[in-house]
This record gives C-alpha cells, structure tokens and sequence, in this order.
C-alpha cells in the first residue's frame, strides 16, 4: 500500500479508530501488527513470510541471549542472528549482483563459469526491516537493552507499518519501549501528525513526482540534451529523491504520531549544509547513525588511528553505497562521498557544524556560508548522477554531456524549478523550526488557508501509481 | 480526541466545499470541446444507426486504430466506433451502450488488458466526463463505482481549480493538441487527423515481473453482460487490443493473466494476443496508438477474425 494511494486514506482512519476505541495496550499492540502486515502484505502476502521469519529468529535469539551470560554462547546466537538476516537480505538483494560481477570478471580473464542468476525479485522494504531487527539483537548483545519476553510488543516493533517499508530505521531502544509503555491520545501530537502527513504529501506528490517526470526524459534521452539542460536534470533529481524519501519519512512520522508513537526524525534540511559531514548529519539520519554505531564504532572508530580511521569510513560509505543497490553505480556513489569527506576528515574540521543550523541568528546567509552550500550541494549533486543513472557508463556519458559548449545555452527543461524555489524558500524560512512543516508560530487563518492551499495542491498533482524511490532498496 | 476529529471534519469538509465550488463555475464548454466531448457525438449518432449494426467498444486502442468505414463496406452494415479513452471504464462503457443495444446487433469489444487490472471502474477521464461532458453518465455509476471514483474526481475538480486560477484550458489531455480533441474523430468514431504526422518517440512499457492484481469482477462482469445481451437477440465478440512489441514482451504477465482469467471465465479472446502484437513502427505516440498503416493492417486482420467468427 503506498503513502500517496487513495487505499491508504481509507486504511489509516480505520485503524486509528480501531486503536483508540480499544483500551488495552497488548490490543494496541495487536491491532497495530494486524495493521502492519494487511499494509505489507498489499503488495505481495507471500513476502510476509520473511518478516515473519525474521522477526522469529530475532525474538527468539533475544529471549535466549537473556538467560545465558555465557560469551561464546552468546557469540554464536548473536553469529546466528547476523547470518540469518543478512543471509535472506544477500540472496534476495545480492546474489543476482555477485554472480553477474563474478562471471563477468573471470569471463575478462577468459575463465568461464557455470553460475545462473536467479529468478527473484526483492520484498519492498527488506534493506530496512532486516537493519531495524538486526540493531535490536545487537543491542541486546551488547547489553544496552533487556530483552522483550513480549512477542507482540516486538513483532509490531519490527512490522510497524508508517516506518515498515522505507524507515526511518528505528532502534529498539527507542520504539520497542513505546509499544510496551501505555499511550493516550494527544491534540498536539495529533495536530502535528496531521501536518507532517500534509508537508510529506507535499514533497512527494507536487515536488518529486514533479521533478520526477522531467528527471526521467532527462535522463532517457541524455544524449541529445544540451550541458545546461543534464544539469537541471541532476538538480531536479537531487530535489525529487528528497522530496521522495523526506515526504516518505515525515508521512511516517505523521502517521506513527497519530497512535501516540514518536519515530526518529531522518531529515534535517540536508541542502543547507554546509560541508558533506554536516549533509550526512542530516540526510537519512537514521541510517548514517546505524552505520556509524554498528559498522564505524565496532571496526574501530576514529580510536586507532588516521589510517584505521580512512580505512573504517571507507568502509562506511561503500556499504552505505550497496546497501541502496546491488550496482556498481551506488559502490561509486558511496565512494565519491568518501571522497568528499576525507579532506574534512584529514583536516579535523569534520565535526565543525554538529549542531548550529545555518544562519541561525539572521535572516539571509553570509557569504562565505553560501557558497559553502552551494558547493556541498554541488558536490551532492555529481554524485546523485551516479545514484540515478542504470549504469556507470550511463552516468560517465552524462557528466561528459555536461562538459559541453551547450553548456552555456538556455536549458530547455525547466518548469519543476519553481517548484524547487519555493520548497527552499519555504524551509529556509522554516529552518529555526522543530520541523519546516511547523506552522504553530502562524495565526489561525494563515494556518488553515496553507492547509487548503497544500490539499488542493497536492490533489491537483497527484499522479496515479507513483511509487516511492526508496521502495526498491 | 474529540477537539481533533472536529477540525479534521473541518478541514475535509471545507476542502470538499472548494473542490465543489470549482466543479461548479468549471468550465463545462471546454470540456465538451476536447477529446472527451466525442463521447456525446458517438451517443447520437449510435441512436441514429439501425439494427444490426456492427458495434465497436473499447478504449484509445480502438479509436487510434480501426477504420469503421472499411469495416462497414465489407459487412455491409451500419458501423459505429464507440471509443474515446480506457480512462472511461469497461464498466461504464458496457453499461452506457447496454440500454442501446437491440437484437441482431453485434458488439466487438476490444479492451486494453489493464481494464481488467486497475482501469475497469473507471479513473480521472470518466469522472471528467460525468463532472463536465455527460452528467446523464451518473445513472450507469453504481455506489460502488461513485465511491472508488472519489479520488479521481477529487483530483479532477483540484486541477481545475488550478487551471481556472491560471486561466488555462481544461481538462486537457496530453499529447498533439490537433489530435485530442473532439473534431478529431470522423463520422464512423474514428480518430484519423494524425495519419499524416510524424511518429513521436514511445518509451517501454515499464516491465512487469508478475502479473498485477486482476479484478474479478471485471471478468464476471462482461461474461454477464455477454449473457444478458444474448437474451436479447444481440452478440458479443471479445478481441484482444492491439499492442506495441517492444513493450508486449515487458507486460506479458498481464497479458497472459487476462488471457488465462478470460478462458476460466467462459469469455475468452477470440483471437490471439500474439497476433495483435504489431511491429514498433506502426505506432504513433503510444504502444496502443497505431498510424495509417497500422491502422489498415489491424482493420484487415479484425475483418478476418469477424468473418472466422460467422459474422455477416
């Protein structure tokens, strides 16, 4: 089921309702995994199985890993943990990607060898779900976390259907205690459900479907587009696969709000950063934070070295890379941002912009600070090229199409660009906010004029069976 | 809680209030005028032809890809092409011709595939016409299909809000504006103003790796009206659409599950769907849109299969 589906405003007050007429938590809690696998199981039932399967083993392992104190012991569930879920995500997500690469290395070398890929196709979601069960046993490992003897509670944590199928990737210290704590209804949080499923809706439907029309003929018919015109395409991509994945995370977080639940958030206005380790601080934050506390941390960190420490960001940004695709396009998309991190990294000054928004105490930038995001946005930018093309040839071909004297031409697609100019300006105005979707501080009228103004602007630009970018990761 | 549900009837029923106004002061005359205004020239015209006539039914396919007239000399008969767009609904394009049909006449239905996935009850374009074109379409909708219409109607009245905010014409629909409109379509039902221009380039069908939910009720659906009009002394002949090949291979898991579901239900092609499946450049601007000489060679092969099938 997706966000922007008209089945999806008949789902969700259904479900609210049921929620909130019934008193009891554990019914909550059952109410809300029912929920959670009717949501997923839309697309393909039989793919439930796998989450099933994988909340199973993880439950299981939890339980166990509570009664035994024992190292080895606990080694070998937490190993068994590991394998089970990267396992099922490595066939499903993987194999066809390894095979093909393997037969295609040693067929350079004249070796040739009997590997068939296979016939699969990848459960929506999978990337997430795996990452969000995976942390949990982990955590419980490191004894960070007491694990849950409450089936239910943890099945809904791993299933819960608003951060299901595109994050944010939620820990369980932090989710599964909602669902084993009671809730009540509140207005605000309610209201602020409501205006983040509306400025999500907004991003998705008028800015990234928008931009996502022009992308896709930009991108098909590269070869016969001017310089200037490829790099409208690669802004307009940049500006669709936020307002694609930030409208997915805060219609997530809108919809977890309207059963009392908090999630993470996972963008902080990401293009108005000011170097790339500040864009990884506030684009999907709730993976970058998974990849630093399970891979980065473990690896070593930053404790033993500059050496140990390129090695273990290298590492860092080229899973990061694959865990979005099984393509060589997103190892290199991962591997220029490392690239782009390691002067800061060399340098020390990666950690300068840690908690300051841009231009906190004024109104417009100053000019160092300008140009300090226009070349972050820049750089960003060049590596989405990598991200959306279906290969790396395809992406070299079009950054060679930029470099052109037509470069200098009047770009002949242009019209989502508006569009783009006013999400800016809206969240640059917005950037002081809990939130750019924050309209408390505005009087009633202006508030309610903006809510209509977005409803109907969202129903004018709605586009039937538009998917969601990340769905496929 | 109650403080919450109150402003969020609030909120809808003041947004349904200004998705209505704009229904209202929309502009109907445009809406006639364009490629969905046909709808109402057909009606009249298929009142003035008499029995038995030779009835042609179906979406896009068959308005950018037959020729009546030829079809008419060959059966000697009164010949009809009721087709404007898939957007309308087999449904509603069943249920609007049901209270015309009269004995002797045959029906050729030619669906698109998706008409029996995601496109039978009808999207924005059937809501475009009962809102705009033909308010009388309202009695052929059940409560079903009002209620599954909601959204596309929703959306319809939101974009022309917005088209009469920018004082731009509306409902349009996209594509050569000298082909999607009205006056495009000859006497027969028949859109032929685009034979003399050049192909535009068509991309894939995006490829299916399983065939999509089909609709049930779809499939019961013609296999009772198919029924019901034979008690009345009429035929009904179900032929598969025409389709691009570059993308016949990318949708075969629909293609193939119409095709299967049909032959389950009693009501099956009487054709292949492989020999509809023409060649790329016989395409105009979509894989269902054929040009002058895709359009001959699919008016031959349709005679062909009527006159396999018995019809005179």
């Amino acid at each position: 089921m997706l966000f922007n589906s008209p089945a999806f405003f008949v789902f969700l007050p259904i479900v609210f309702a049921l929620y909130w007429l019934t008193r009891s938590q554990k019914a909550r809690n059952i109410i809300l995994l029912v929920a959670s696998y009717v949501f997923y199981g839309w697309w393909e039932p039989k793919f439930l199985l796998l989450i099933i399967a994988s909340s199973t083993i993880d439950y299981c392992i939890g339980v166990t890993l509570g009664r035994t104190q024992d190292l080895s012991r606990r080694r070998l569930l937490l190993g068994v943990s590991v394998a089970a879920n990267l396992g099922m995500l490595g066939v499903f997500k993987y194999y066809n990607f390894f095979v093909d690469s393997l037969r295609e290395a040693l067929g350079s070398i004249g070796v040739g060898i009997q590997l068939d890929s296979l016939d699969l196709i990848l459960p929506v979601g999978i990337s997430f779900y795996t990452f969000q069960t995976l942390s949990y046993t982990i955590d419980v490992y490191r004894g960070k976390l007491e694990p849950t003897s409450d089936g239910i509670a943890f099945f809904t944590f791993v299933a819960f259907f608003p951060q299901l199928v595109a994050g944010p990737i939620e820990r369980a210290t932090h989710l599964l205690n909602q669902f084993d704590s009671s809730r009540s209804f509140s207005f605000e949080s309610g209201r602020e459900g409501m205006r983040r499923i509306l400025y999500g809706l907004f991003k998705k439907v008028v800015i990234a479907d928008q931009c996502g029309v022009a992308v896709n003929h930009i991108f098909a018919n590269h070869e016969s587009m001017s310089g200037s015109t490829l790099v409208v395409g690669a802004v307009l991509f940049a500006f669709q696969i936020y307002g694609d994945f930030s409208g997915y995370s805060d219609i997530a977080i809108g919809s977890a709000k309207l059963f009392g639940i908090d999630l993470m958030d996972n963008f902080k206005l990401p293009y108005f950063s000011r170097d790339p380790a500040e864009f990884w601080r506030r684009w999907h934050v709730s993976l970058s934070s998974w990849f630093r506390d399970y891979v980065y941390i473990p690896l070593g960190g930053s404790r033993h070295g500059t050496a140990t420490t390129i090695r273990n960001t290298c590492i860092v940004f080229v899973v990061s890379g694959l865990w979005h695709g099984a393509n060589w396009t997103f190892v290199i998309w991962g591997l220029l941002h490392w690239l782009f991190f390691l002067p800061l990294l060399l340098s020390e000054r990666n950690r300068q912009h840690v908690e300051s928004v841009v231009a906190e105490q004024s109104v417009f930038p100053r000019f160092v600070e300008l140009v300090q995001m226009m070349v972050t946005f820049g750089l960003v930018t060049f590596a989405w090229v990598f991200f959306r093309a279906e290969s790396t040839l395809e992406a070299m071909e079009y950054l060679g199409g930029i470099f052109d004297v037509s470069l200098f031409s009047w770009p002949t697609v242009r019209s989502p660009l508006w569009w783009i100019g006013l999400l800016l300006s809206w969240e640059w105005l917005q950037r002081c906010r809990r939130h750019p979707g924050d309209v408390s501080h505005l009087p009633m009228v202006v508030r309610w004029l903006l809510y209509l103004l977005v409803a109907v602007l969202i129903l004018a630009h709605h586009q039937e069976n538009s998917e969601f970018i990340y769905f496929q990761f | 809680m109650t403080k919450f549900l109150v402003r969020v009837f609030l909120a809808i029923s003041l947004l349904i209030g200004l998705l209505v106004a704009a229904a209202m002061v929309g502009n109907q005359k445009n809406a006639c005028q364009g490629f969905l205004g046909a709808f109402l020239d057909k009606q009249q015209r298929l009142e003035n032809l008499h029995s038995p006539r030779l009835i042609f039914v179906g979406g896009s396919n068959l308005a950018f890809g037959l020729d009546s007239q030829k079809v008419a000399q060959h059966f000697d008969r009164e010949t009809i092409n009721l087709s404007t767009h898939a957007g309308l609904g087999l449904k509603f394009m069943l249920d609007s011709l049901n209270p015309h049909v009269q004995a002797g006449d045959t029906l050729v239905v030619i669906p698109e595939y998706a008409q029996f996935s995601d496109t039978f009850w009808g999207k924005q374009e059937l809501a475009s016409l009962v809102l705009d074109v033909y308010p009388n379409g309202w009695k052929h909708l059940n409560w079903r299909q009002r209620i599954y219409l909601m959204p596309a109607m929703a959306t319809y009245c939101a974009k022309d809000l917005f088209a009469q905010i920018q004082r731009r014409p509306f409902p349009k629909l996209p594509g050569n504006e000298s082909v999607y409109r009205r006056d495009a379509f000859n006497e027969n039902g028949d859109v032929q103003v685009h034979w003399d221009l050049p192909s535009i380039e068509i991309q894939k069908a995006a490829k299916l790796y399983k065939c999509p939910r089909l609709d049930a009720f779809a499939f019961e659906y013609v296999s009772q009206f198919r029924t019901e009009i034979q008690q009345r002394g009429a035929r009904l002949i179900l032929l598969p659409p025409v389709y691009r090949m570059a993308s016949f291979e990318n949708q075969w898991p629909l293609i193939d599950g119409v095709d299967n579901r049909l032959r389950e239900t009693g009501c099956e092609f009487q054709s292949g769907c492989q020999r509809y499946c023409f060649d790329n450049d016989l395409f105009f601007d979509s894989h269902y849109h054929l040009t002058r000489q895709g359009t001959q060679k699919r008016t031959e092969m349709v005679i062909e299969d009527l006159i396999q099938l018995g019809v005179k």
